[in-house]
Parts: C-alpha cells; structure tokens; sequence
C-alpha cells in the first residue's frame, strides 16, 4: 500500500538547498506534498559551483527558467570550455571544450584521423577544428542558430554565475511556486526508533516534522553524517588538495567566454568571469602549501584589484558511502566534494535532483530503490573523479613536491587501464553512462601531454591527400563560424545584459 | 604485411564474423583466413536478428534484398508474447512517436492504472503495424520513424550462413577447412600457430575463435533444445512470437516459407516425454526434434591474441536471445579497439570489463522472463515503473518496458514529473499520440507488399 509522502524539509539555503527547493516545488506545486525549507543566515554557504557544464541545461529546463532573465538576475556570463594552464608543464595551454571538436567521417572519429595527420606534421592544432575553443580565445559567443549542418546549429554552452545571487533567484521562484521558507538554525535532530529522522528542533524553540529530509547543509553534513553517521569515503590520496582562499576582483577586460584553471606549485588558481566581477580562487594542498603562502599566490595572480578580503574554505574530497540513507538524502556537498577543477559540482547536484524524481519515494522507503539510487550516485561520483585526477596526475611538471607526488600517486584501476589504453593506440572506452564522452577525455589526455603512439587503422583506409583536404575544409568552416559570432560581451549587452551592482 | 587473422568455427557464425572482420580490416592489409571446422552441435535452422542486422548489412554494403532473398528471410517488429490469456507486443522501437520524450512511459503506465483495459502496445508504432500484418522501412527523411520501426529479420541459417561466405569469398577471405585444429601458443601466452589435420601451420597475427562449444576445462551447463519446422505460411506476422509453457518458453520465427519452433529447457530434472506433449498440444506439430548441447556460462573473450567470441556469444544463445547478435557486438566492439601497432593488455581488460556488463545485461532481460520480481530490474519496475539505466545496448529500452509492463509490472508508485499533469491532460495527449500512430499505420504496406517490392527490386 502506498503511504504517500506529506512533507519533505530541504535543510539548507545554498544553491543546493535552492536548486532542490526550486525543482519539488515546479514538479509538485505544493500539491502533491507539503516542501520547507530551513536556513539559516547565521551560516554562510560555501558558494562553490560559479561555473557550470552544459548539462546545467537540463535543469533549467525542468523548471521552466528564461535563460535572458536568469542571466541578468545571477550576472551570468555564458561559458564554451575551460581553459588549463600549465598543467602539463609550466608554459603550456589547452582548452577543454564544450561540443564537438572536428567532424567524424564514415564510423571514423575524428581524432583518429588528426592523430595520424598530426603525426606526419599535416595538421593545425586542435583549437583550429574547435568552434568552441577558437571563440573562446576570440571572447566570442552565440546560441545555436538554425544553420543546416554548420557548427553554429550545435554550440554547447553554460554559465558563469555568482551563486549567491543564483541561490536568491532560486529561492524567489521557489516560494512562488508554494515552498516555504524557515529561517532556523537547527540544534537537535530527533530520530524515531528505526533511526529514521522524525524532526529538526530550531534555535526558537519550534520543531519540524517531516517525513523526507533533504540535507543541503554542506561539508558538515548535519542530517547524513552528524546524525546518521553515514560514513564518508576519503579521497584526499588522489585528489590531494584540500583548501582554497577565494576573492572576487575587478573586470579588467570584456568577459572571457571561459573558465581559466591555472596550475600553481601546489594546486590551481580558478578566474571566473561574470559581468559584476571575476571570481577567483586558489584550491591547494595544505600539505605542501601554508595558507599565507596560498593566499600571496592568489592576490599576485589577480587581473584586477581584490574586491574583498581572501575567504579561506576547508574540505575533504571524497563522497558519502550512502547518499541516501533511511529518509534522508544527501545532496551537493553534504554528499561529497570533488573540488571544481571541472565545474562538476552543480551537475552533482542537479543529478541527484534528477535521480530522485526517478526514484521519488513513499514512506516505506523500499531499501531497493535506496540501494539502485546509491549505486548509480556511486558510478556518477566515481567516473567523474577518475577524469578529475587525470588533471593531476597525467602530468610532466617535477617544480615541486605537489607534483611530484600528484605525478607518482597510485590512481585507480580502471584510470590506469584507461590512460594505458589511450597511450598504446589513441583509444577511450567509456560506458553509455560516463558524464564525460570521449571527447572530453581525448582534449585532456592530449592536453595533459599523453601522446597516442598509434591510432585507429581505418584512418590508413584514406588517402593522405584526402584527409589532408577534409581537415582544411573543417579548418575553414570552423574559422567562418567563428567569424559569424558577436563577442561575448556583445552577445550579452544584447540579450541578457545585469544591471550594475554598487 | 601484417599477420593474418584467422577466423575459426563453422556455420552463420563464422560467415558472420569473418564477414564483419574482412569488410574493416582487409583494406590495410591483414590478411583474413576462415577455418572452417565441423560443427560439433547441429545450427538451428532459423535465426531472429535484432535491429543491428539492418545496419551491419549497410555497413558491409550487402543489399537487404539479397538477404531477403537468399535466406528466405522475413522482417520481424519485435515478439508478440502470449501466457496463458494474456497476450502483448514487445517492439524493438520505442513508444510514442518521440524517443526522448520525457516520461511518455510513465504517462502510458498511469493510463493503464486508470484504464485496465487499455494496453500500451496502443502506443507502439511497431506493435501497430505488426498486429496489422504491416511493415514498411522508415523514409529517409523520418529518421524519427526509423527510431520507432526499428526492425529485425527472421532467416534461414544456413542459406544465410551460405550468402555471406559468397561474400567473403568475393572479398578475397582464404577458406580452408580440417576436421581439428591444434593451438600452438608461444612462452608469452600467444596463439603462434594453428596446426590443420594435414599437418599445415598457419602462422596467426589475431585468431577470432567462433566456436560456441565449450572447452572441457571450462564451466558449461547441460541445455535441452526442442525445434520443429512448420510449413504454415506466415506473412501476415512481422513478428517472432513467443509463448509461455511449463518450463520456460516456446518462440516462433516466421520465414517466407513456413517456420519453425524452438524452446529450451535447462532444468536437468525435466520429463522429456510430458515436453513433447505440451509442445504438441501448443502448436500442433509431432515431428520435434531434441537435443542437447553443453552451454558455457561465461569467459573472458579477449585473451592475449585469442579472441574467444563463439564461446562468449553462446553462454547467452537461447531461443529468446540470438547468440549472432552478441557475437556480432564482440566482433564490432573489438574492431573499434583493435591496436594497430601494439598489444594494449589494458585494452583487453577493459574490453572484457565491457562484456561481463553486456552479459550481465543480457541475462537480467532473460531471468526478467521466469521470474520478475526476483530481478533488480523488475523489482524496480514494480515500484516506480522505470527501467534500470543500462550501460549497453544490448537490449533496446522498448524491449525492457514492453517486456515489464506486459509481465504484468505494475508500478507502485507514480511519476512526480507528472504529477502537475492533470489526469485529463495525460490522456488527451496520450490519445492524439495514438491517433496519429493510426494514421500513419493505416497508410503503410502489408509486410507481404514490402517484401515483393524488395524482391523485385533484385530481379531487376
């Protein structure tokens, strides 16, 4: 017999908690089932997640957002990849580019074929056959057009946000579509006999029931571990940083269409370009780094003048052993942490949104459908570290102990298996359902410096001169698209532009 | 000049495989030698092919009318299973007339909640056509449509098995044939050489083993076959049908000229004569054949350069699951890896990694069929009405849901992305989806149509 839920409380107000509130509430207008949500201005949020992966779409799309609107509320600037810096040794450059990257020819992928053409020195460099990387370095942006089978029908894009203002945007939409807000700070959970959470008690003195709770309480984990004492597995042997000092600075220039991840002695420094302002920050290992000496390395690589003081944050990369346990799921950083070398910290969040109105639950909480909910949480977190510690450690910079520890680590299995694979012949296996395509994995395998010794045999099945031929059209083509864009800041001065913030 | 690829089995499967490998891989220069090897185990006369065959005929650039012809060679939109009174459609395309429309299943399974005697084969092109004897090829500008009538073809084996070593023939592939064959490994582990029963050697780059037998040192379990060839005509059915019995399930596969029966039992207790029995009762035929064959129940096809695919492909042969096309998958799926200068262990690995997921896949839509609800994709099903995320594409999303919801699944739980639909909303959509599957259903040929266009097509 079905015992339908009649109130779910979301514990926390980040882009977490509002991304959750946000989606419950557009889905199940308040009628379905009663939604609050508990925060507290007391506790800060974290504010992690400024720059997103197109995947972002997909939410935005479930709650129904104008994308014009949302920009101009949050400061948003529009992103085509990410750019690395000195990753693979200091000096060096490449772009992790949203959308394809060249043409595929019959069953061919298209890196097949520039492999072998780069090989014999017949080749341009890989941004040249990329429409998102070659925008990028021309600060140029436009949304897909109607434009038959040139690159601008497919430009795969997402955002630049401020998040705290994302997570008022959020909260605003939420409480019109019947969430309701509760400001609290919680000081006792109480749990019924089976250990299932039954309420939150607040600093006022008022109690909460719910028979679902959502906790967006951050790295604490205030309902999954501190009550449920879930478990968390640690990462920190293979994503080693575990602070960053962040501070916004002043736009020096037009916007850049990009995230720019610069390799430092011991960990990267993030430039996040909104409209208001550049986000920055400096993730490092407190194990090779003090954070006097993080904090110097952030304000000299600034573009511009600090806007604030340096905001130190604390964490431990890794993920919770349930993200679902009992009534209580655990979403964004409650569930675990990754840092945000590749902005994957809002698509955790909005896939564990997804996830769940598959699996939304009754109150019987069937443990199998808990379980199959985990087991795929598991596998997203999973494959998405193993692409973020190819960063680290697919690397030839020896300048330091943080390197040269990154560069000698043991890695998991399946990313040993999957660096010596490429390696021998230029191949990347992957499952149906890895976030990152083998795209992905081709520009940061190439970009981290590994070199493919061969390459797929069908790519001898054309004449030199033939592929030679196609690579210079899709030059070409690639070089007239981007010269039909607008800049950036053009393409927002016309659309989405934010007012002023003073 | 590379080191040749030696192919060795008998039958369809090696056609097919030698067929796959010689099309990708002759024109860089690996030689391809098929070693043809008596067949320890009789082929079933008739096969059922899912969707990939249609597109690996493209690939190989062998003429779909060929194959209709040659094979005498049937178009199938999935199965019309039949237990007991209950009777539904699992079509190899999806629902609706949108493949990723969101929710449109969950919207199909609130319906049959409300209406009992609605059924979801209503919104199934595929089932459609099929209940009307009607088949058509998607047009070129419908890509859509291709989507939802993704078909599959019913042939003979061995006439079909005969059209592709005319082909391989054509392609230049070397036949020799031995009654044994004798591996000859070198100290690393590699196949060196295969020693013929005329003491020929064959120096070996890669050897594609067909070969579906179990080798003694391998696990195998002891499998009963059942076939019997009907010679009712059955042009009407663009569909294998599928019924359930005491021990499992009985499949039909239409040709152009009769067709046959098949069912399998892997109970070791079983009363062969009260089999019998049944199986007359259920389709009127005496004349059954039975045999036993010895199944493997699994490998690790990729090792060093021997490539184990028969052996792979036939832990999952079974009348409700076609070995060819796993076999077709294994071969694919490695010319996709294939090293061109060095041997990647790590390849292999992952290769077979691919494949334990692809089997497990497999066997979880084949345990789907004796109990639902001992499966975590059933149970799931049975709660909230969704199919399990797959990571191969081994069985299509239609197969799953058509197979789950006419099992009789009925998910507990409803879809909360519907749930600001109202009930009226839901239906009136899903009745304009159903009125325009009609429409387009009702303007398509007879399969009986289609076939002799194709047929003509090729005699002129």
């Amino acid at each position: 017999m079905i015992e339908k839920i009649r109130k779910i409380i979301v514990l926390g107000g980040g882009s977490a908690g509002w991304m959750t509130a946000a989606a419950l509430g557009k889905v199940l207008k308040n009628q379905y089932c009663q939604i609050q949500v508990i925060e507290s201005e007391q506790i800060g949020t974290v504010g992690v997640g400024e720059a997103t992966i197109p995947q972002i779409m997909l939410y935005n799309e479930l709650i129904g957002l104008d994308e014009n609107d949302f920009m101009r509320r949050t400061q948003a600037t529009f992103k085509l990849g990410i750019q690395f810096v000195d990753w693979q040794k200091q000096g060096s450059s490449y772009f992790h580019a949203f959308g394809d990257v060249g043409k595929n020819m019959e069953g061919l992928q298209f890196y097949h074929y520039w492999l072998k053409m780069r090989a014999l020195g017949k080749a341009a460099p890989l941004d040249e056959y990329t429409l998102s990387s070659l925008a990028c370095l021309e600060q140029r942006f436009m949304r897909s057009m109607d434009a038959g089978n040139s690159p601008l029908s497919n430009i795969a894009y997402a955002f630049h946000f401020d998040a705290g203002l994302f997570a008022k945007y959020l909260r605003e939409l939420a409480e019109q579509w019947g969430v309701q807000r509760t400001e609290g700070e919680v000081v006792e959970v109480r749990q019924l006999d089976n250990g299932f959470i039954r309420s939150l008690r607040l600093a006022d003195g008022t109690e909460h029931e719910a028979d679902f709770f959502i906790d967006c309480s951050g790295f604490r984990g205030l309902l999954i571990e501190q009550t449920l004492k879930t478990g968390y597995e640690d990462w920190s042997h293979w994503l080693p940083c575990d602070r960053a000092i962040a501070v916004p600075s002043a736009t020096t220039s037009e916007p850049w269409p990009f995230t720019r991840a610069t390799a430092q002695r011991a960990g990267w420094q993030w430039r996040i370009p909104l409209q208001h302002r550049v986000g920055n920050g400096h993730v490092y290992c407190s194990r090779f780094m003090s954070e006097d000496e993080a904090t110097a390395i952030l304000l000299k690589n600034l573009d511009g003048e600090a806007l604030a003081e340096p905001r130190p944050i604390r964490f431990v990369t890794g993920k919770r052993k349930q993200f679902w346990n009992k009534n209580c799921l655990a979403v964004g950083l409650a569930g675990g942490f990754m840092e945000p070398l590749e902005s994957t910290s809002l698509h955790l969040v909005q896939a564990t949104i997804s996830k769940l109105f598959s699996f939304f639950p009754d109150r019987n909480f069937a443990q199998s459908d808990i379980d199959e909910f985990n087991r795929q949480m598991h596998f997203d977190y999973d494959k998405i570290r193993d692409f973020l510690i190819l960063h680290y450690h697919a690397t030839e910079r020896n300048d330091s102990e943080f390197w040269n520890y990154c560069r000698t680590m043991a890695v998991p299995e399946e990313l040993t298996q999957k660096i010596q694979q490429f390696k021998a012949n230029g191949r990347i296996f992957r499952f149906n359902n890895e976030m990152f395509s083998d795209l992905s994995w081709f520009e940061v395998m190439l970009g981290q410096g590994i070199t493919p010794q061969g390459y797929h045999p069908m790519a001898d099945l054309f004449p030199e001169a033939e592929l030679a031929k196609r690579l210079e059209g899709i030059r070409s083509v690639i070089r007239k698209s981007v010269d039909h864009m607008p800049s950036h800041q053009s393409f927002i001065d016309l659309n989405c532009k934010a007012g002023k913030v003073y | 000049m590379q080191q040749p690829l030696v192919l060795i089995g008998h039958g369809l499967w090696l056609q097919m495989a030698t067929a796959i490998v010689a099309k990708h891989l002759q024109p860089f220069g690996y030689p391809c030698i098929a070693l043809e090897l008596p067949a320890r185990v009789k082929e079933p006369a008739a096969v059922a092919c899912g969707p990939e065959l249609a597109t690996l005929c493209q690939m190989l650039g062998l003429p779909l009318q060929l194959v209709l012809a040659k094979a005498q060679a049937t178009f199938s939109l999935g199965s019309q299973y039949q237990s007991g009174a209950n009777r539904w459609f699992v079509p190899f395309g999806h629902y609706g007339l949108n493949g990723s429309a969101v929710e449109f299943e969950q919207a199909i399974l609130q319906l049959l909640q409300q209406e009992p005697d609605s059924k979801a084969e209503l919104f199934s092109i595929a089932a459609q056509a099929a209940h009307q004897g009607k088949f058509a090829l998607a047009p070129a500008n419908r890509p859509d449509l291709a989507e939802a009538l993704s078909y599959g073809m019913h042939l003979q084996t061995a006439e079909f098995a005969a059209c592709l070593k005319h082909y391989n023939q054509q392609l230049g592939v070397t036949f020799l044939s031995s009654q044994i064959v004798e591996i000859n490994y070198s100290v690393q582990g590699q196949i060196s050489s295969l020693q013929l029963d005329n003491g020929a050697a064959i120096a070996v780059g890669y050897c594609l083993d067909c070969r579906a037998e179990p080798t003694a040192d391998e696990a195998s379990r002891t499998v009963q076959l059942f076939s019997a060839q009907d010679t009712t005509v059955l042009l009407q059915q663009p569909y294998s049908s599928v019924i359930q019995t005491s021990w499992g399930w009985l499949v039909r596969l239409p040709l152009q000229q009769g067709s046959h029966w098949f069912s399998q039992c892997t109970d070791p207790a079983v009363d062969l004569p009260q089999i019998r029995h049944e199986l007359q009762q259920l389709t009127g035929q005496t004349d059954w054949q039975s045999y036993t064959k010895q199944q493997p129940t699994g490998s690790q096809p990729w090792q060093h350069n021997h490539l184990r695919f028969g052996q792979a492909a036939a832990a999952l042969d079974c009348p409700l699951y076609n070995g060819l096309t796993a076999l077709q998958y294994l071969v694919i799926r490695w010319l996709d890896l294939l090293p061109n200068q060095s041997s990647c262990p790590a390849t292999a690995l992952m290769y077979n990694q691919h494949w334990q997921q692809y089997q497990s896949e497999v066997q979880d839509f084949l345990h789907l069929h004796q109990q639902p609800l001992a499966t975590k994709t059933g149970q799931a099903f049975a709660r909230l009405g969704r199919v399990l995320t797959t990571e191969t594409d081994a069985i299509k999303a239609g197969q799953w849901f058509g197979l789950m919801q006419g099992l009789g699944l009925t998910p507990e739980l409803r879809s909360m992305l519907l749930a600001n639909r109202t009930e009226t909303e839901i239906q009136q959509g899903l009745r304009q989806i159903q009125q325009q599957i009609a429409r387009l259903v009702a303007a398509m040929p007879s399969q009986i149509d289609t076939l002799n266009r194709c047929l003509q097509q090729l005699s002129h």
